[in-house]
């Protein structure tokens, strides 16, 4: 501890004594640091922003400055870890922090063009919740799904399968970004849909004689009493020179609503129809609008090309538990030539977020996916060419204030997603993103697993993992049934 | 792992391999038989000599899969064999997700050598630099930075630029179709690669696939990939003459083979011991039928 507190101590004595740092050239290079924090928008309370020389300058200064507060780092193996404290007073809600990056050349300290950090007014929830997988094709090992709180660096389990015979897990979903109401599935062995609500953990086993597969894509209603899901039957094949590498699709699908307190399924005719496939189902944030994917039934895995999701919406009746009967169409890919994914709609209703692909529902493995938004009000779509990246953009969640967005993006590497952060203003404009911050700036290079279905919460989910993982092995599950 | 120029640390050494395989007639060894095949491949004796050893169908050259680690491992080995990029990778990929070590030295090396067939370059650097964390493995992780953004590297490299080459092209769902097909379009696209034919061919005898087999010499018998026929492919030719008259003849089958042929018949048809014909395509099928 002693050894730690003198570091610390060493790190702030530049501030005293500082390097000597000529202003920089008016042809001053970029700084090369990574991640790529310059000229980014974050919120107040985001984590230090740690950064670090590209490879081959393992010697520099940071020079960090916001009104009368000056901060200046000497880099440790390249890296600029800035201590929590100094970041807070940094931070300031609504300004601006001025960052000098110099580079030791020559034995001299050579400043790059220096840049901007924006901070926001708008704060972000304090959590972000994950699954932690490897990036692969048929095996899993240790898998787990983990929160990170967004203000330090602190991550730490949700549940994790060495509890569970290691068995497969996913689809976490939250009511409204509630740590106290989650869903998530474990398959195989201990197989079951887990909902942790008010307290209880539900094990369900979800396959009815009506259904195409136990549910698998989830969106919670904004009352908590209903959670839309997809039923689909996945298989997936492995490209020979695609560098797309994988491709998962659908044979057929569905989408139904489950009632929680009823243990209950219940569907539209056109949620079940059988001449197309419908996926990726999510509720308005008034509950009364079901968003899902649709495409025409198609000849699987032939067709695999021309398989091009548009988003729909329908009528629901949370009172009555009932859908309207006219469908909307919000995005039409026979118009677009594109496909849509997962579609979002901010918290105040304005935006709808959603993954464009050139086809298929599997985005996350194709390298020209997109995020795109619409403009509820008025229909309009904006491109977002300013956050998407040249890999795979996909998976997405919203804020609680509707002003960031968190999504998965391989951008860093071509294949092990990591997961970045964008603020969206009133308009739906959004600024350039920035990748989440971590302790140890090598971390999203070293690690070989992949962010999966980041979604925001406002708090730690705090079930008991070991009555979880009894009630996996031990609880025989309610069957569900169709209404 | 194969030896394939830069393995100063590898453990597959073919000629070993095959020195020391222990022939057990009354019990196979899948994963033994099919480091063998793949050692005699590696030689340029797979279609040659696989009947001097006691075969057991094409599980002896592709194991079967059942996510076990070392299995994972033998595949990786055996697609990059045959030059099937995208199921090597798979493979390796595969192997290193069921290593309880999470680190698997010889399987990142194999997904440093996939990705830059495939010019990944972002993620084989992204393994190259985690390889190069082990001490051990520092020196083989640099020896791959070279080829990183320089497609001219790989493609002169004498492994990495047979492998792209065999790169099909034009993407294919791979398995889907069956092995075969793949392995066809590697043998199109890298036509000079003849251990893909070899190891199709095998395939083929080992499952008894006769009308299969016989497509595969009239596309390819006389061109690059196939000039002339290996002994098992000779050897199977002659037992195709029996529906196709004469087809020994068009596709160069050798006098003395036929000749051979022909007296395993007659010692056939008079009950007589065929153990001078062990090591023969006509032996293994005889005794696949017998089964």
């Amino acid at each position: 501890m002693r050894k730690f507190k003198a570091l610390a101590i060493i790190a702030l004595i530049p501030v005293a004594c500082t390097p000597k740092v000529d202003d920089p050239a008016p042809d001053a290079a970029e700084a090369a640091i990574f991640p790529d924090y310059k000229e980014i928008t974050v919120p107040p309370n985001i984590a230090p922003l740690n950064f670090s020389l590209e490879e081959g300058e393992e010697k520099g200064v940071a020079i960090l400055e916001n009104g009368g507060k000056k901060l200046v780092l000497k880099s440790r193996k390249g890296g600029f870890n800035i201590p929590a404290d100094d970041w807070r007073e940094l931070a300031a809600p609504g300004s601006e922090i001025a960052v000098t990056v110099a580079v030791k050349e020559g034995g001299k300290l050579v400043a790059r063009k220096p840049f901007e950090i924006f901070v926001s007014e708008d704060r972000i929830d304090p959590y972000v919740a994950y699954r932690l997988i490897d990036p692969g094709y048929e095996a899993w090992n240790d898998l787990g799904i983990y929160q990170r709180c967004l203000e330090n660096f602190r991550e730490t389990p949700i549940f994790t399968n060495d509890k569970t015979d290691r068995n497969c897990m996913n689809c976490h979903s939250f009511k409204t970004r509630s740590p106290e109401t989650m869903m998530f599935h474990m398959r195989g062995k201990n197989g079951g849909t887990y909902v942790w609500n008010n307290g209880e953990i539900d094990k369900l086993n979800t396959k009815t004689p009506r259904t195409i597969s136990a549910l698998v894509y989830p969106y919670w209603h904004p009352s908590g009493k209903y959670i839309a899901f997809s039923v689909n039957d996945i298989a997936q094949f492995f490209h020979s020179t695609n560098p797309n590498r994988i491709e998962v699709y659908d044979y057929k699908s569905d989408v139904v609503v489950y009632d929680v307190d009823n243990h209950q399924v219940s569907s539209s005719p056109m949620l079940m129809d059988t001449t197309r496939m419908e996926t990726f189902p999510s509720f308005s944030p008034d509950g009364k609008a079901l968003y899902y994917c649709s495409t025409k039934q198609a000849d699987m895995p032939q067709a695999y090309k021309d398989v091009r999701y548009s988003i729909c919406s329908i009528p629901f009746d949370p009172e009555s538990f009932s859908f309207g009967e006219k469908v909307d169409t919000l995005y039409n890919a026979a118009k677009t030539g594109m496909g849509a994914t997962f579609p979002r709609v901010s918290p105040d209703g304005r935006f709808l977020l959603f993954s464009e692909t050139a086809y298929g529902c599997f985005a996350i493995w194709h390298k020209d996916s997109d995020l795109r938004i619409i403009d509820l009000q008025d229909g309009t779509f904006h491109t977002m060419d300013d956050i998407n990246g040249p890999d795979a953009d996909s998976y997405h969640s919203w804020s609680g204030n509707s002003r960031w967005i968190i999504w998965a993006s391989r951008r860093i590497d071509g294949l092990y997603s990591r997961l970045f952060i964008a603020h969206i203003d009133k308009d739906g404009k959004a600024s350039k993103p920035f990748l989440m911050p971590q302790k140890n700036t090598s971390h999203d290079k070293d690690l070989m697993k992949s962010y999966n279905v980041p979604e925001f919460i406002s708090g730690p989910v705090l079930f008991d993992k070991d009555e979880m993982a009894g009630i996996a092995k031990n609880d025989p599950g309610t069957d569900v049934t169709f209404k | 792992m194969i030896a394939c120029g830069r393995e100063a640390t590898s453990s597959f050494d073919p000629e070993t391999i095959i020195a020391s395989y222990v022939d057990d007639e009354r019990q196979v060894d899948y994963l033994k038989l099919s480091r063998l095949n793949m050692a005699l491949a590696e030689t340029g004796q797979l279609a040659d000599k696989m009947f001097h050893y006691t075969q057991a169908g094409s599980y002896g050259i592709i194991v079967k899969w059942n996510l076990a680690k070392e299995v994972g491992e033998l595949l990786t080995d055996t697609y990059w064999s045959m030059g099937h990029i995208a199921l090597a990778q798979r493979m390796a990929f595969e192997a290193t997700v069921m290593d309880d070590r999470e680190f698997n030295p010889e399987m990142i090396k194999r997904l440093i050598e996939t990705n830059l067939v495939y010019g990944a370059y972002p993620v084989a650097k992204k393994y190259i630099d985690i390889l190069g964390k082990a001490r051990a493995w520092r020196r083989v992780a640099e020896s791959y930075r070279k080829f990183l953004y320089n497609d001219a590297a790989v493609e002169s490299d004498p492994v990495l630029g047979a492998k792209r080459k065999c790169i099909p092209k034009t993407d294919f769902i791979s398995m889907v179709r069956g092995i075969d097909e793949d392995l066809k379009d590697i043998i199109r696209a890298n036509p000079g690669y003849h251990k893909a034919i070899e190891y199709l061919g095998a395939i083929y005898l080992l499952d008894c696939e006769m009308d299969k087999f016989k497509e595969m010499l009239d596309e390819f018998y006389g061109t690059e990939a196939l000039p002339e026929l290996h002994t098992s492919f000779a050897e199977a030719a002659c037992m195709l003459s029996e529906i196709h008259r004469g087809y020994w003849k068009t596709v160069g089958v050798p006098v003395d083979t036929y000749k051979k042929y022909t007296d395993f018949k007659a010692r056939l048809d008079n009950g007589l011991s065929q153990d001078k014909y062990k090591d023969t395509f006509w032996y293994y099928i005889m005794r696949v039928n017998s089964q």
